[in-house]
């Protein structure tokens, strides 16, 4: 049994399409289902491959960290990321299937049966869809307007600008000899550990005996997206001066770390200078020109 | 001359001990020039760019004898002479504002740069004469092409000094040199001119002037393509929308490395600038920007693959397109990836903050480079699609004579040679002007390894090639460019960043050299591949889906949009200063635009921007040359 062709219910002539400005090209008819045309089902495909793609983000992704090591847990894909990444899939997928007159036609027949097809010859499947038009559109306002506790999602940035009065300082213990500059780290991981440890950890990693009762964990300094994409005033700045000596707009109510505001200058140096040692990390550079 | 008004300046100039900021009928000044700076950039970007193709277009038709590039060409120079005269007048304008608004900046600025400004507006007659000369005598010297030609050299040369002069200022705002600490002029105006961003700035902005005006002319033609009603004006234009989206596409290749280069200068500058650049107020423009490049590259890829209907025998490479879509999403996606992510109280509790353990490292340079070469290749192997999408029956390289032999055998040696010139330049790097210990010379020597694998890959490309195995020698050379370019060097990148980090730049010139050479050498071994081959028809001009068009349109809004959020970030970097350390704004109105404030600005900077620029062309339109088919009716 074949399927009758989608009509125009105002004429009832065979519904077509044909891509503008193609010129006298014949209209492709989009009636005749892919299955009984033998031709490849794209609008099924474009579907199964878009559900992959989210079923891979939601239940693949988290456990790569956990093979990688750099998490214990498997940790969520925030949905920021999976709406990003799906964005992507969408305009990928609509792209692929827009690129080729055929493959256009092929991935719109589902689509122009079913909104084209008389009043008549409705089945199950666009009973379905009609009906879930209304409902997920109700559910979307729902969402919208219904109350929440939950603060929205912020805006954040890696390193939010750091005062003028920190830009131009240098490390005085880097250019000392060798064994001084040593005995200056040494003493730098002896006030770390008394106190830099308990949130960050022996190894600079984030993982100190009190990390866990903080909302949000101390940051691991062995991540090379941290310490080692700074410069060391920028680290002596974090360390004076704290969450709280972050500008409004580096979100400073994000951070539990005080200002140690006890410790010397020369000591919060020796500090830096053990973080980084800790992390086996290396402060950014000022560079030269190039060659 | 010069030099004595450079001395006068050297002597009279000094930082304003009061700033002095005036309102623009009650309006912000800062916005006020805002809108009237990008407003100029963007028409002065056209000026610009299109004479630069336009003369290559002119060369292309005089050595092939093909009329139509001729007429191509006239028609580009058409639509320059009606955006000429607007984009000297925004000039104005924007001086007077500059002026009025800021005096006092003004007139400092006007001491450290005077000499300059009179050789600018001398160099500004100079190319209004030639532009109208080059465009007024095409009919004339249709016999003379050389001299013509020339004419519109000298048209590029007088662009090309003008905007390397108005870059001086730019970037002199950014990186100034020549002040001492009392605030004293105490350099030259030559030396505040090739101050240390200026050549990247001008690198940066020549190679994006020809990105813009190839997408604004490919959008012309498209509006021209989607209004004609014969099927040669069809034809016409389709082929010139074709060609501005190439010419868009093929300078956008090397631009993502010509805007790292200005960005790590700006690093080098200021550690503090570039931190903020990339990792403080500015980072979320920079996922703008990422979105807004990568739409530039996929919709220019869809435009090719679409196009691919118009040419017999193109069926053949359909199958390719899916695989280069999913890299080039991919490739986007990553490239669009924040470090730190919006998250949800709840999100932010399971993963302990912001910065996912494996998304996070999706943020980082190292990634977004990888990715970005990966993009390149991809748009690349589009292009090569494209090129041979009609042809058969290769002759064999070995049938083709020593010409064949001398282009494969001298692309090969100098993509070589260039390799090893950069891993010598490599192993003798001064390691203490990188602020580098003597060991880390073994990350050097990595580097300089990963340059190894290409180069014997370039070798055999060339031989392959000669015994008539070209694809399967652009097949191999393409693999191994991805494998190292994108897998070998983005995950050095990662170990770099952490160890031995000034050698970041290394990576990304490493990289960019690799891929450069590539595309060179496998251009080169196409054309000889190619060279005689059938055709299985000629290309359908004028027969082309209408979506193409609206992708050339789109392409044209995009890359509006990204000159106008690059303009906020280039001059955003100053923060609350006129000139960088040097002078500071002390207005109220000095605070850094947010990114709503932006969006308004620059979408309305755009909507202005394309409504002018559509009105000049209908203008142009005017007394424009007749459509073939008026011609063709004329004939009896």
């Amino acid at each position: 049994m074949t399927a009758s062709p989608a009509r125009d219910p105002s004429s009832n002539r065979e519904l077509s399409f044909q891509q503008p400005g193609t010129g006298s090209d014949p209209p492709v008819p989009l009636s005749g289902r892919a299955e009984e045309t033998g031709e490849p089902r794209v609008f099924l495909w474009t579907v199964l491959t878009l559900l992959a793609v989210y079923a891979s983000l939601r239940f693949v992704v988290p456990w790569i960290s956990l093979w990688l090591g750099t998490s214990q847990i498997p940790v969520p894909v925030p949905r920021f990321a999976i709406g990003l990444y799906m964005l992507c899939a969408v305009i990928g997928a609509l792209v692929y299937v827009n690129s080729d007159a055929r493959r256009w036609r092929l991935f719109l027949g589902p689509v122009v049966r079913l909104f084209a097809l008389p009043r008549e010859r409705i089945r199950w499947p666009q009973a379905v869809v009609f009906g879930a038009i209304p409902l997920v559109i109700g559910a979307l306002a729902w969402n919208r307007v219904m109350p929440s506790s939950q603060p929205p999602a912020q805006l954040r940035m890696q390193h939010p600008t750091m005062p003028q009065k920190y830009v131009s300082l240098e490390n005085p213990f880097r250019k000392l000899p060798e064994a001084e500059r040593q005995k200056a780290e040494a003493e730098g991981v002896i006030l770390y550990q008394k106190n830099c440890r308990p949130c960050h950890g022996t190894s600079a990693d984030g993982n100190g005996p009190l990390a866990r009762g903080l909302r949000l964990r101390p940051v691991n300094f062995t991540d090379p997206g941290t310490i080692a994409t700074v410069v060391e005033p920028y680290v002596f700045w974090r360390v004076k001066e704290g969450g709280i000596g972050l500008p409004a707009i580096g979100t400073p109510w994000e951070s539990a770390m005080p200002a140690w505001s006890d410790l010397t200058d020369d000591e919060i140096w020796k500090v830096v200078m053990a973080t980084y040692a800790l992390a086996g990390k290396e402060p950014r550079k000022p560079e030269g020109a190039s060659p | 001359m010069l030099s004595t008004l450079a001395a006068l300046a050297a002597q009279s100039a000094s930082v304003p001990a009061v700033d002095e900021v005036r309102t623009f009928l009650g309006w912000n000044p800062r916005s006020v020039v805002w809108f009237v700076a990008q407003l100029h950039l963007l028409f002065a970007a056209f000026v610009l760019g299109v004479p630069i193709f336009a003369v290559i277009v002119e060369f292309i038709g005089w050595r092939t004898g093909d009329q139509r590039y001729d007429r191509l060409a006239h028609e580009f120079t058409k639509l320059l002479s009606a955006a000429f005269a607007t984009t000297a007048a925004l000039g104005g304008l924007m001086a007077f504002v500059l002026f009025g608004l800021y005096p006092a900046f003004a007139g400092f600025f006007v001491r450290v740069f005077a000499p300059s400004m009179y050789g600018y507006a001398g160099l500004f007659f100079v190319e209004t004469a030639l532009l109208y000369l080059y465009y007024n005598s095409w009919d004339r010297l249709q016999n003379r092409k050389l001299l013509h030609l020339s004419l519109g050299i000298l048209l590029n040369v007088a662009g090309t000094a003008i905007v390397f002069i108005a870059n001086g200022w730019t970037s002199y705002m950014m990186s100034p040199v020549g002040v001492d600490a009392s605030g004293a002029f105490t350099g030259t105006t030559s030396a505040a001119i090739a101050n240390p961003l200026w050549m990247p700035l001008n690198i940066h902005r020549i190679i994006g002037n020809i990105t813009f005006g190839g997408f604004v002319v490919g959008a012309y033609a498209a509006v021209r393509y989607l209004a004609a009603r014969t099927p040669e004006d069809r034809a016409h234009y389709d082929w010139m929308g074709y060609v501005g989206n190439f010419i868009g596409l093929g300078a956008l290749i090397p631009l993502p490395f010509a805007g790292y280069y200005l960005g790590r200068e700006m690093y080098t500058v200021s550690p503090v600038m570039g931190n903020n650049m990339m990792g403080g107020d500015f980072s979320w423009a920079f996922i703008l920007q990422a979105l807004l490049v990568g739409l530039l590259f996929i919709v220019g890829n869809y435009y090719l693959w679409t196009g691919l209907s118009r040419i017999p025998g193109a069926e053949r490479y359909q199958k390719y397109v899916k695989y280069l879509n999913v890299i080039l999403v991919v490739c986007v996606a990553v490239w669009l990836t924040p470090r730190n992510l919006p998250v949800t109280s709840e999100e932010q509790l399971a993963i302990g903050g912001q910065v996912h353990p494996f998304i996070g490292y999706l943020g980082l340079m190292a990634a977004k480079n990888a990715v970005i070469n990966f993009i390149i290749l991809a748009t690349f192997a589009s292009l090569l699609l494209y090129r041979r999408a009609n042809k058969t029956d290769l002759v064999p390289v070995s049938q083709q004579g020593r010409s064949a032999r001398v282009v494969l055998i001298s692309v090969g040696a100098a993509a070589v040679l260039l390799l090893a010139w950069y891993v010598a330049v490599l192993l003798r790097l001064d390691l203490k002007a990188y602020n580098l210990e003597p060991e880390k010379i073994v990350y050097v020597r990595l580097l300089a390894l990963t340059v190894a694998l290409p180069m014997i890959a370039a070798v055999a490309a060339v031989v392959l090639a000669l015994r008539d195995r070209g694809k399967l020698a652009q097949t191999i050379y393409f693999l191994v460019v991805v494998i190292d370019c994108v897998g070998v060097l983005g995950a050095y990148g990662f170990v770099v960043m952490t160890s031995a980090n000034p050698l970041l730049r290394q990576i990304a010139v490493v990289q960019w050299l690799i891929l450069m050479t590539a595309l060179l050498l496998i251009t080169a071994i196409d054309v000889v591949l190619f060279h005689g081959a059938q055709s299985l028809g000629q290309i359908r001009w004028g027969e082309v889906p209408a979506t193409t068009q609206y992708a050339l349109l789109a392409l044209c809004v995009d890359i509006v949009l990204t000159m106008g959020l690059m303009g906020y970030v280039r001059s955003g970097l100053r923060e609350d200063w006129h000139i960088y350390g040097v002078m500071r704004d002390t207005s109220q109105w000095a605070f850094t635009p947010s990114y709503s404030q932006m969006a308004r600005m620059v979408g309305g900077i755009t909507l202005v921007f394309l409504t002018a620029v559509t009105f000049l062309f209908w203008l142009a339109g005017l007394t424009g040359t007749k459509p073939a088919n008026a011609k063709a009716r004329e004939t009896p």
